[in-house]
């Protein structure tokens, strides 16, 4: 095997251990409310997330993928150095996040990151201006959308149940929720597994290992998702074991509706290509459910914090790529 | 059995309530994509915010 294949090959593993973690640290978004309503067990509730993270790989198309690959940079541009260093931005913006507590994307930090070894490479022409702006504009209008689909739906609900007595409510809801975090787990299996698939595909296409026209392969599309399903069955009962000391009190049909509106935004997102945050859309989905009982209950310092840290991931991500690439041309 | 009819039932019947909702909230922002970010952008920002303004409204009143 030549050096340039081994060095392909590694980048490869790169892109799909950022794949694992993605799972990994998005896990306890698809479990947290059937956990916590006590639906399934940890160990039920990951296996059933990560079965839907997997199953997401048939039938749901690659239109986020495609947008990764070729919608954001001009390819011309991208080789090794720019998708090693994409990733290695946004690896490093996620573990900042992480260490400071802030549930950011990883998913715009390679996107930052891609945008910024890009620009460090060839400047500010090989952009593609309007994928960039429909990614950012989708940065505010997910968790919008996730936060209004998941007030209607909890509105509808409360209607529906008015008169009915509360066991008969747990009862439904207890069942339907199985079907909402299905549904999420197909989401977000199906979003964010295309972003690596994007980032896979764009190297083998620029590095000459794709033939003359971009397409994924489905020896990546398995293993894109092989990778996020094991990230969330490996990280997620790590995060529910932690959770168990310190739930959040969660009532199905309240569950039910943010995952089941969230579900929806981001399927909607990925027939219409466009790669959005899984975890700020479920964060709209629960603002919006708790908003139909009191919003004065949301912690605006905590979401100001927050938001603040969702604008800043593109860039940011984007600036340490850039620094990662400047090193790596001189290597 | 009859319990469990009952919530088979009730479960069918809120999972169409569930399609009645969310069908035409996303045919809707299918058709302000097809407008232009330009469209759905501003549409669906004022749109939340309006709504989060009229639920802290009838929350505050409660």
């Amino acid at each position: 095997m030549s050096g340039e294949v081994l060095f392909v090959a590694s980048i490869v593993v790169v892109a799909l251990v950022f794949d694992f973690f993605n799972g990994f640290h998005d896990a306890a978004n698809s479990v947290a409310t059937v956990v916590s309503t006590r639906v399934l067990t940890p160990l039920q509730a990951v296996v059933w997330a990560a079965f839907f993270n997997f199953v997401a790989a048939f039938g749901l198309g690659i239109h986020v993928a495609n947008t990764i690959g070729k919608g954001i940079v001009d390819t011309s541009v991208v080789d090794e150095r720019v998708i090693l260093s994409a990733l290695i931005g946004a690896i490093v913006w996620d573990v900042i996040t992480w260490r400071y507590g802030l549930p950011t994307s990883s998913s715009h930090a390679l996107i930052g990151g891609l945008v910024g070894a890009a620009i460090a490479k060839a400047g500010t022409g090989v952009i593609i201006g309007a994928g960039l702006e429909k990614v950012s504009a989708f940065i505010v209008i997910s968790p919008m959308v996730g936060f209004i689909a998941a007030v209607f739906l909890a509105l509808a609900v409360l209607q529906l149940y008015q008169r009915a007595a509360p066991s008969a409510v747990q009862g439904v809801f207890r069942r339907l929720q199985l079907l909402s975090a299905a549904a999420y787990s197909l989401g977000h299996g199906t979003n964010d597994a295309q972003k690596t698939m994007g980032i896979i595909a764009v190297l083998l296409f620029t590095t000459g290992h794709l033939g003359g026209e971009f397409h994924v392969p489905l020896w990546v599309i398995l293993s894109a998702h092989a990778a996020i399903a094991l990230g969330t069955l490996f990280g997620g009962w790590r995060i529910v074991r932690t959770m168990g000391l310190r739930i959040t009190k969660l009532e199905p049909q309240d569950g039910f509706a943010a995952e089941a509106a969230s579900a929806a935004a981001i399927l909607f997102a990925t027939q219409v290509g466009i790669p959005v945050s899984t975890t700020h859309t479920i964060s709209g989905g629960i603002v919006g459910v708790g908003s139909t009982k009191r919003l004065s209950a949301v912690r605006w310092g905590v979401a100001v914090n927050i938001v603040i840290a969702w604008i800043l991931t593109i860039p940011i991500s984007g600036l340490i790529a850039a620094g990662v690439y400047l090193i790596a041309r001189k290597l | 059995m009859k319990g469990v009819l009952l919530e088979v039932v009730l479960g069918t019947v809120t999972a169409g309530v569930a399609a009645l909702v969310l069908v035409p909230t996303f045919v809707v922002l299918k058709l302000l994509l097809d407008a232009g970010l330009e469209v759905l952008f501003p549409s669906v920002v004022i749109f939340g915010l309006l709504l989060a303004y009229v639920l802290h409204r009838q929350s505050a009143g409660r």
